[in-house]
């Protein structure tokens, strides 16, 4: 394009009528630059003189639409400068309604005749005519003919046919009328199957059985056949293979889908919607379990740190310690509903001493830095609710029931947390149970725990079926985050509410959201998905 | 530690102390200072043994509103007496007989006013003790050679400390035990119900998943 519009500038300019500089130049005053280069829209209509922008000063020239900046400064700087070298820029000009008349050049016309040609590509004889330069060489073959590509449609004898080639469900008049159709339409199938049916009426009236074949089957066969001659000619040939069943498939699939009702179409966005909410839930509830899982499987007792201590290396484990910590905790922070998201295993981490070295045994006693506040004052209210000291005396025996006991402070408190989490969870649950008309469900009194009363429940509380194994006194005291029931089962249902965006794996992939017939891929796998969907 | 020093492998040797301090009031305020009580900070073994055998030195630091804040004592009885009208935390650095074993620090917070405890003699004093185990790790030969022989150590009886150690260890472990079996009765009390409510929760969301399905209008797909 580019190179297109050069070569006409140079053209033009070459011819006086045209250069760039009157392209570029600005629609000034002179007159003459009006007159000799192209009309500027709306010089003609209009009366008053083109303005000129306040910011330019006389004589520079406009940039034109199309001209890239870089070079539009390059022209404006040498102009200033005195030197003029926009003849010598390549522009891109579009506005080609503007150019004048073609420039045909001033040679002779060449000398056409007009002259029958031999068309190498027909076989019935037909003598046509056509213009052709005086000078051409008459030995050519007509340019055309070769383009006239001829499908090798493969033949079989008698002795062949019957050898290799039988089949129940194909006649030899069939098989001879299916590859004279192939023949003659070069395997355009939808022609070859129709002017089959056409043919097939005809005979049929002539009193032969010749039965009504779809593409598919015409494909078959005629592959079928293709493939064994192939065979016959080099037993290591690539047999052409043609899954007609799938084709057959995959047609059905596509014409189903093209007939899909609005209703349809609307039916199975529904489904699809339900699908995927079903399965976001069932993930859901998969990780809880496993959160659960994790939370009710920890052992109660620290998990053995091991680890040198020494300053170094203690200062190191610190850090990594207060790492998971952080971690942990961050996970817990996206949602707190469910009950596992809590920082599950926050169980504390006591120094231990390990490398040589002394130490007090009181130091072993230690709360490690990571403990967050809220663990950190339930320990300190469960241990004088329960009047203990807040530091024993450092003997070894005090030293490993008091951290066990510390410990178990902590463990309890996320179970608690999990439990109100579970109870809120089955609060919510009923509550969309009886919007939908469902029977309500009854929680056991031991998956309650909001309605704890401080001190732990009574003893007489613990009869009667549901009931809790323990008093609960200590969990009682456990004060833990509590989630604001009603803004807890909004949230909740606006979580399931909205599914997941992208579709689980396994889902139908098949239903395009637009109804939009595009082509699927025929894929087995989809097709076999998808005719399961259509059958519902 | 720089240079390497043979140790006991996989020796482990608690020796067992008491730190604390005694108190007596003078029953009045002192006009020059404003200090009402003499007070004695001490680290003492538990057992009857001469501490000076590993210990080589105590180093208290007093508060820093003391003149020389920080006392060293070279032998035993390893203690500080001092006056003063405030309580505060003294730091207690034990240096070892093996320069090689880095000393070790416990901090005891100097009590004035209580706990008071009657003496045999039946005067009254303020005593705080507060028993505490110093752990050696792998100690270093030399050391552990030390440590091991108690051919002069005499088992700890009633006299030894103003307040009955043995009882008060008894009791601690006593009412910690009891607060363990309580909690790990309501640890799994929580967990059984947990999973009592998981398994509900998980039962009628599937029942929920199903009827969300069941309850969607079904048109006949006419495909």
């Amino acid at each position: 394009m580019l190179n297109c519009c050069i070569c006409s500038l140079f053209t033009f300019s070459r011819s006086g009528m045209f250069d760039v500089k009157s392209l570029v130049r600005p629609s000034g005053p002179s007159t003459s630059s009006q007159r000799d280069g192209p009309l500027v829209a709306g010089s003609l209509t209009s009366i008053e003189q083109p303005k000129r922008p306040a910011g330019r000063p006389a004589g520079v020239m406009k940039r034109p639409s199309n001209m890239k900046r870089e070079l539009y400064n390059i022209l404006v700087t040498q102009q200033r400068e005195g030197k003029d070298i926009s003849s010598m820029m390549p522009s891109n000009v579009h506005d080609m309604y503007k150019n004048p008349k073609a420039n045909m050049g001033k040679r002779r016309v060449r000398k056409y005749q007009w002259v029958p040609f031999p068309n190498q590509a027909r076989t019935d004889g037909l003598q046509l005519h056509h213009w052709e330069r005086v000078d051409k060489n008459k030995d050519e073959p007509y340019c055309f003919s070769k383009w006239n590509k001829v499908i090798n449609i493969p033949e079989y004898t008698d002795d062949i046919y019957k050898k290799h080639l039988q089949t129940s469900k194909w006649s030899r008049e069939e098989t001879d009328l299916l590859f004279e159709m192939c023949r003659r339409f070069d395997l355009r199938w939808p022609v070859c199957a129709d002017r089959y049916e056409t043919e097939r009426q005809y005979r049929n009236k002539d009193g032969k059985n010749f039965d009504k074949r779809s593409i598919e089957d015409m494909k078959e066969r005629f592959y079928a056949i293709y493939s064994e001659l192939n065979l016959l000619k080099d037993p290591n040939a690539q047999p052409i293979g043609y899954d007609a069943e799938h084709e057959r498939r995959r047609k059905e699939q596509l014409r189903k889908q093209l007939e899909r009702t609005q209703e349809d179409y609307e039916e199975e966005e529904r489904l699809q919607e339900d699908l995927r909410r079903i399965e976001a839930r069932r993930k859901e509830r998969e990780r809880k379990a496993q959160d659960l899982q994790k939370l009710i499987n920890m052992e109660q007792h620290s998990p053995r740190v091991s680890g040198a201590h020494s300053p170094a290396p203690g200062k190191k484990k610190l850090v990594k310690s207060k790492l998971t910590g952080t971690a942990m905790g961050g996970g817990g922070g996206t949602s707190s509903m469910i009950p596992a998201d809590i920082p599950a295993h926050g169980h504390l981490r006591f120094t231990e001493y390990k490398s040589a070295g002394s130490h007090l045994k009181s130091q072993e006693m230690k709360l490690p830095t990571n403990v967050g506040q809220k663990k950190m004052k339930n320990i300190e209210t469960i241990l004088d609710k329960c009047k203990l000291e807040m530091i024993p005396m450092g003997a070894t025996e005090i030293v490993a029931a008091y951290n066990d006991f510390r410990n178990n402070i902590v463990y309890l408190q996320e179970l608690k947390q999990a439990l109100q989490t579970a109870e809120y969870d089955l609060e919510g649950l009923r509550t969309r149970l009886v919007q939908q008309g469902q029977p309500a469900f009854e929680l056991e009194p031991r998956m309650r725990i909001s309605t704890l009363p401080d001190g732990g429940y009574d003893p007489s509380s613990l009869q009667g079926e549901g009931a809790p194994t323990s008093l609960r006194r200590i969990t009682s005291w456990l004060d833990i985050n509590q989630p604001a029931g009603v803004v807890n089962v909004r949230r909740k249902s606006t979580k399931s509410e909205a599914p997941a965006t992208r579709p689980p794996p396994g889902h139908r992939t098949v239903m395009p959201r637009k109804r939009k017939l595009s082509v699927i891929p025929p894929s087995p796998m989809e097709l076999k998905r998808s005719r399961k969907l259509t059958d519902q | 530690m720089t240079e390497t020093v043979e140790r006991a492998k996989g020796k482990k040797i608690s020796k067992p102390i008491v730190y604390g301090n005694t108190a007596t009031p003078f029953g009045y305020k002192r006009e020059s200072d404003g200090h009402s009580h003499q007070w004695t900070v001490f680290v003492k073994p538990y057992h009857y043994e001469d501490p000076s055998l590993y210990i080589r030195k105590v180093q208290f630091k007093l508060h820093d509103s003391y003149a020389n804040p920080t006392r060293v004592v070279e032998k035993p009885p390893f203690e500080v007496t001092e006056t003063g009208w405030g309580e505060f935390e003294v730091q207690m650095r034990i240096y070892f007989v093996d320069s090689n074993e880095k000393p070790i620090t416990a901090f005891h917070y100097i009590r004035l006013f209580q706990p008071i405890v009657t003496l045999p003699n039946g005067s009254q004093q303020v005593v705080s003790e507060y028993y505490d185990e110093i752990v050696f790790q792998e100690p270093t030969m030399a050391l552990y050679k030390i440590l091991n022989d108690t051919s002069e150590m005499k088992k700890c009886d009633n006299k030894r400390h103003t307040n009955d150690l043995v009882a008060h260890k008894k009791k601690s472990m006593e009412a910690i035990n009891g607060a363990r079996d309580e909690i790990n009765r309501e640890i799994e009390d929580i967990k059984e119900s947990l999973m009592r409510a998981h398994k509900l929760l998980i039962k009628y969301s599937e029942d929920m998943d199903d009827n969300m399905s069941v309850d969607t209008p079904r048109e006949s797909i006419s495909m």
